[in-house]
């Protein structure tokens, strides 16, 4: 499916899709291996290289994205700093603040958003069909990328059924309020929408059935490696290993 | 030359039939509608007919062999091109193209010859311009054409619709009827439209209190 970022035609757009999913593999986890501030810098600088030049567009959805995250890593901040336990402390009124905990809970803050910065710039640039076939093609179980590939192609329609679902109570006047006969409408609505999406996920196995399927999804289209694709992988790689030498000589 | 037939057929949902000792057989050349008030159980007959339904009593033959093994059974289900009520069950591919290209892929078409294919079979139906569209963005009528294309790619030797004019407007209805009236194949077509009934004039079977009868002609 498309999302606001998958749609364009930039070089990061144009890439093989295996090639970025590959490559955000490799960032996201050496990333979260990492503990070098200066390694992280460095990576950061990288991604907001390739943010600027080729989704430069998209810099308003980019930034949307990254403080919707923001908001829930905020609070990963906060509890460290109050409860780390450990080194020196402010007191805010009777609430201990550890200077050891905010520091921790900065770096966490700071390698998370060079892990989604690392995401957004490789895997939003793509459609879900095509990370879907990118991750076939890299070998991963077939079961896991079908229910990635169903899960997101039903979000719509099961979206679709919950909007009916709200209307046809809200129809009826209901009004959503802070009481528990709100909260039972919506359990009877989320229930409905599993039994709903259990019959249609049954029907759409018959409907496959009917259609020859096996177990595996068969890929009709498939990728062709480009010299973009090695030039992207190799510059990627290099980067990443001369960041980490560079780590080793430059600490912080 | 008999494509299904059935003999003695019962189906049983909590300790009731649903039917009972239905027999029924589609020809080669012929054309059916099977009507009947809603859960009379006209998707269920078709779905045991599928092999998706394990029934009371009852033989199944495709092309006069008994349908007994698992082979069978897939091959019943790739040459009869069941159609599904809803459309958005049968379409999971991203476009048009890569779904109809599915069922082709899973039966062993070579891929050099799938666009060829894909393109008489969108030709049949007058859709052509929706080939590289996105399946899930079409619009009601266009997922019903879609579907339908996507299972007669596969050459099947009959067509068994469930409700295929619902939610079709004018336009896709005419694209419709005309494939209906022009092809071929053997149909058994599920329907409440008495409009699409009138319009093609095959004959009418009803399915009511568990019992399959000849209404017209």
């Amino acid at each position: 499916m498309e999302t606001k970022l998958s749609d364009g035609n930039s070089l990061l757009h144009t890439l093989d899709a295996r090639v970025k999913v590959a490559v955000c593999t490799l960032f996201a986890f050496t990333c979260a291996l990492s503990s070098s501030l200066s390694f992280l810098t460095l990576t950061g600088v990288f991604l907001l290289f390739f943010t600027i030049v080729y989704l430069k567009n998209k810099l308003k959805d980019i930034a949307y994205s990254l403080l919707f995250a923001d908001s829930f890593l905020f609070f990963i901040v906060l509890t460290t700093a109050i409860t780390y336990n450990k080194g020196e402390i402010i007191k805010l009124g009777f609430i201990p603040i550890y200077i050891e905990g905010v520091k921790y809970g900065a770096f966490l803050f700071f390698k998370s958003n060079i892990i989604l910065l690392t995401v957004i710039v490789f895997m939003s640039t793509s459609t879900i069909f095509e990370i879907a076939h990118a991750l076939h093609h890299l070998k991963v179980p077939s079961k896991l990328v079908q229910m990635l590939f169903f899960t997101f192609r039903y979000l719509e329609v099961i979206k679709g059924e919950y909007n009916r679902l709200l209307k046809a109570a809200t129809a009826r006047g209901f009004k959503p309020k802070t009481d528990l006969r709100t909260y039972k409408t919506y359990a009877y609505i989320v229930a409905n929408l599993l039994i709903r999406s259990y019959i249609r996920a049954d029907r759409i196995y018959k409907a496959m059935l009917c259609r020859g399927f096996k177990g595996e999804f068969p890929v009709y289209k498939h990728f062709k490696l480009k010299k973009e694709d090695i030039r992207f992988a190799t510059i990627s790689f290099t980067f990443l290993v001369a960041a980490f030498l560079w780590s080793l000589v430059w600490k912080f | 030359m008999e494509i299904l037939k059935v003999e003695n057929l019962s189906v049983k949902r909590d300790e009731n039939f649903i039917f009972k000792n239905i027999n029924f057989s589609l020809q080669s050349d012929e054309k059916l509608f099977i009507t009947g008030p809603n859960g009379a159980g006209k998707t269920t007959f078709i779905e045991t007919i599928m092999g998706f339904i394990k029934p009371e009593t009852g033989k199944l033959f495709f092309k006069g062999k008994e349908v007994k093994t698992e082979e069978n059974l897939y091959n019943l289900r790739i040459s009869a091109g069941y159609i599904f009520q809803n459309p958005d069950d049968q379409l999971f591919s991203p476009t048009v193209e890569e779904d109809i290209a599915f069922g082709l892929l899973n039966i062993g078409k070579k891929r050099s010859e799938i666009p060829e294919i894909i393109e008489q079979t969108l030709d049949i139906l007058g859709i052509n311009y929706l080939k590289n569209r996105l399946t899930y963005k079409l619009s009601g009528g266009e997922k019903r054409l879609v579907s339908i294309a996507s299972v007669l790619s596969m050459n099947p030797d009959c067509l068994i619709m469930d409700e295929p004019t619902i939610g079709v407007d004018e336009k896709k209805l005419k694209l419709l009827l005309r494939f209906l009236k022009e092809t071929n194949k053997a149909i058994l077509m599920i329907t409440h439209d008495k409009d699409v009934i009138e319009e093609l004039k095959w004959p009418v079977l009803r399915l009511e209190n568990g019992k399959l009868f000849n209404v017209y002609p």
